[in-house]
């Protein structure tokens, strides 16, 4: 490797009288600023011929112009190396060292991130609502339906046993869907279904009793995972003359009373409602009950 | 001193109008679920078109309102009550599904307007009971 002594003053005048910056010539010989500036404060620096040609080019100058008065070109004398090492090389070793850190870094963020996400995607544990619907009365001895709607969580599905206590003086007639041994045992109904959305249990009754007793309906629904909840919605209902489809007791199936019927029950597969009486009714202009021959007199 | 005025973005233009445009349809028409208008709201034949929306409410009904005394010889689909004397005609949809339905009353002599109608039905979602008034 052959060394130049050049002449840093000279260097810099040449540099200040054509208005060039030390980081102008830095990027023209591939070197800092700071070792531009070396050169110029040193008197008399070695540097590398090859650097001091790249000065010379980038100053409009001869080699020989920037060489002090004395110069000897020298092998293997290197004065300040550190300032003769070239940008990119510098760089790169700063950088060299960081990738690795930044790279490993980057990987357990990741990873880190990954676990919280499945961490929390933990299934939650299936949960349930169970409601009953009851018409506000009935009639002594003439069929009402009774419905149990329950929601579920709708992520997983869940077995559930739906145990409906039935009251004193009320026998079922029909179930739907059938239950679980076909009999009512105990005076009690009980299905087991599995739930994910929402399932309608449903099942039709007639109430012995004078009018105006308040017969009460409970029940519980448990699941597989033991939670068990009681039924919520409405318990009672008042024996009475008006047809329970007639909810405002005006003996009239109006429009919106009808509407209510087939949107409740219309879906409920087997459960034989007497869906035509009640059409029969709201196409007529009223009804009448006559207990003493248990019929309806519909008025035209 | 010049100021350069920028219009706004066009796309909001397109979305602005979009929704007033359905705005403006619906309110001629009927709101959300339902909607119905007279094709034919004259003469012997009383044409009403329904458009149902989705989901569909379970069960529908129509109450057309004539001229009272007006005869009505047919009816399609099938009416489940007509009352000559009063000028009414009541259809009952059940299992409703969404689309469009065409309701028809052809008549013993032609009218001359005087007509209306009501949808009724129960919203699927919030279980609100809904009331639809027509007129030509």
């Amino acid at each position: 490797m052959t060394m130049i002594k050049i002449d840093g003053q000279k260097i810099k005048q040449l540099r200040e009288q054509q208005g060039l910056t030390q980081l102008y010539l830095a990027t023209a010989v591939e070197v800092t600023t700071d070792t531009i500036s070396r050169w110029e404060n040193r008197r008399y620096p070695s540097i590398k011929r090859e650097n001091g040609l790249k000065l010379a080019e980038a100053l409009g100058v001869t080699l020989e112009t920037l060489l002090e008065e004395d110069e000897s070109e020298s092998d293997g004398e290197a004065v300040d190396t550190e300032a003769e090492i070239p940008v990119h090389r510098k760089k790169k070793t700063s950088l060299s060292r960081v990738w690795p850190l930044l790279v490993l870094s980057f990987t357990l963020l990741g990873v880190l991130l990954a676990f919280l996400f499945y961490a929390q995607q933990t299934p939650e544990p299936p949960s349930f609502t169970a409601s009953r619907t009851l018409p506000p009365h009935c009639i002594a001895g003439q069929p009402f339906p009774i419905i149990i709607t329950v929601t579920g969580t709708p992520a997983a599905a869940a077995a559930l046993i739906i145990k409906e206590t039935v009251p004193e003086k009320v026998t079922v007639l029909k179930t739907s869907p059938e239950t679980t041994s076909n009999t009512i045992k105990n005076g009690q109904i009980k299905w087991l279904e599995k739930v994910s959305q929402s399932t309608v249990f449903a099942y039709i009754a007639k109430a012995a009793g004078d009018t105006g007793r308040e017969i009460t309906f409970a029940g519980t629904a448990a699941s597989s995972n033991d939670a068990t909840s009681t039924i919520q919605g409405d318990s009672t209902t008042v024996i009475g003359s008006h047809h329970w489809a007639d909810t405002n007791s005006d003996n009239i199936i109006s429009d919106q009373e009808i509407l209510t019927v087939y949107d409740r029950y219309n879906d409920i597969v087997d459960l034989d409602l007497d869906i035509d009486l009640i059409e029969e009714i709201w196409l007529g202009s009223g009804y009448r009950w006559h207990p003493e021959t248990a019929s309806y007199e519909i008025i035209e | 001193m010049s100021r350069n005025i920028s219009l706004p973005h066009p796309f909001l233009f397109l979305l602005v109008a979009v929704f007033l445009s359905h705005f403006f349809i619906t309110t001629a028409y009927g709101n959300g679920l339902v909607s119905a208008r007279y094709l034919s709201a004259s003469g012997k034949d009383i044409v009403l078109s329904l458009a149902i929306g989705t989901p569909a409410p379970a069960s529908l009904i129509v109450e057309q309102y004539l001229p009272p005394g007006t005869t009505v010889l047919s009816t399609s689909p099938r009416a489940k009550k007509i009352d000559n004397t009063r000028g009414n005609v009541k259809w009952l949809f059940r299992n409703t599904a969404s689309g469009n339905l065409r309701l028809s009353i052809t008549l013993r002599a032609p009218i001359n307007g005087g007509i209306s109608a009501t949808v009724r039905y129960r919203d699927p979602q919030s279980g609100a009971f809904t009331e639809l008034r027509i007129a030509p």
